[in-house]
């Protein structure tokens, strides 16, 4: 069988590639498409000590059904909002969009 | 049998370091190593069942996460490092079915095929499409990388560093090697009685979030 610390360790470097993603990419759906890496880790970790460690409770899959939900919405959401800003400033660029910036 | 296994962590370090350093051509250049790693993978599953020395007490479930793992990895990389940002994309296509495939080896089949339709399905193309409407693909109009991503590497590194060094040092309570498959009935139960409550939230986020984006990004004539 698969050790529950692979699982884990899958999970821990997925997140921290999603983290490195969000600091350093400066294209909105790039940004986006970080987040959803770094929401997958979550959920490879959730299943994993749902299906290990708590045999008897399922409440880590149905977290992980939780989050999906959330994400998928949430990506909808913050793409028309970047469709939105490309259709006034005509860039997708964060370090572009400073309108309210001191 | 040890060789075999040599090659394929080669191959696997290769893959990692093609898509890392290989600049806006890496979907192509990243392909043809991981089919090697692939095709490595399985000579080593096959050929490990007629060996008896330590190495073969890998078994193949095991073997099959490491590619697994090992392509969401790659598709991760590429996500982050890319510099054009349709292949990004793709690289995200590539982790999030090896993510399903994960799922599917841990016996929680519902949630593999859920990943799949969801994501693979769904948010992928709306991220494809959104690419498209804002013109992501035209040369010199689109710079991906900030100025401060040796702050992002720094922090990357040390929150991996962080957790890596959390999983290496505890002491887990239970068997960590015995998967309980989770039955798709089981899950319904829970989602149906305990958890019905935020079912109905869920359902109030996703109309939310189609009617909001409706609005927000329609055009007013």
């Amino acid at each position: 069988m698969i050790p529950l610390q692979d699982l884990i360790v899958l999970s821990s470097l997925l997140f921290a590639l999603g983290v490195y993603g969000v600091l350093a990419r400066r294209h909105a759906i790039l940004i986006l498409m970080a987040v959803e890496l770094m929401l997958n880790a979550v959920n490879i970790n959730f299943v994993a000590f749902a299906v290990y460690l708590a045999p008897d409770r399922i409440t880590g899959i149905v977290f992980a059904v939780f989050v999906i939900v959330v994400a998928a919405a949430e990506v909808g959401l913050a793409l028309a909002i970047v469709l939105r800003v490309y259709r006034n400033e005509k860039t997708a660029n964060v370090d572009e969009v400073d309108l309210l910036k001191w | 049998m040890e060789v075999l296994f040599g090659v394929f962590a080669a191959l696997a370090l290769l893959t990692a370091l093609r898509v890392v350093f290989s600049g806006g051509n890496s979907v192509v250049s990243t392909m043809a190593p991981v089919a090697f790693l692939l095709l490595v993978g399985l000579l080593f599953i096959i050929l490990s069942h007629e060996y008896t020395n330590a190495l073969s007490a890998l078994h193949a479930q095991q073997v099959v996460f490491y590619m697994i793992g090992g392509l969401a990895l790659t598709g991760g990389l590429g996500v982050v490092f890319s510099t054009d940002i349709v292949h990004a994309a793709l690289f995200l296509v590539m982790t999030l079915l090896m993510t399903a495939g994960v799922f599917v080896l841990v016996s929680a089949e519902f949630l593999g095929v859920v990943q799949i339709l969801l994501y693979g399905g769904a948010v992928v193309i709306l991220v494809i499409f959104a690419l498209m409407m804002t013109r992501a693909r035209e040369t010199g109009r689109v710079r991906v990388n900030g100025s401060q991503w040796p702050w992002g590497l720094v922090t990357g590194a040390g929150l991996g560093a962080v957790l890596l060094m959390m999983v290496a040092r505890t002491t887990w309570r239970g068997n960590t090697n015995t998967i309980t498959p989770a039955g798709i009935d089981r899950i319904g139960t829970a989602l149906f009685n305990d958890y019905a409550i935020p079912f109905e939230i869920a359902s109030l986020v996703l109309i939310v979030a189609l009617v909001g984006a409706i609005v927000i990004a329609r055009t007013e004539e």
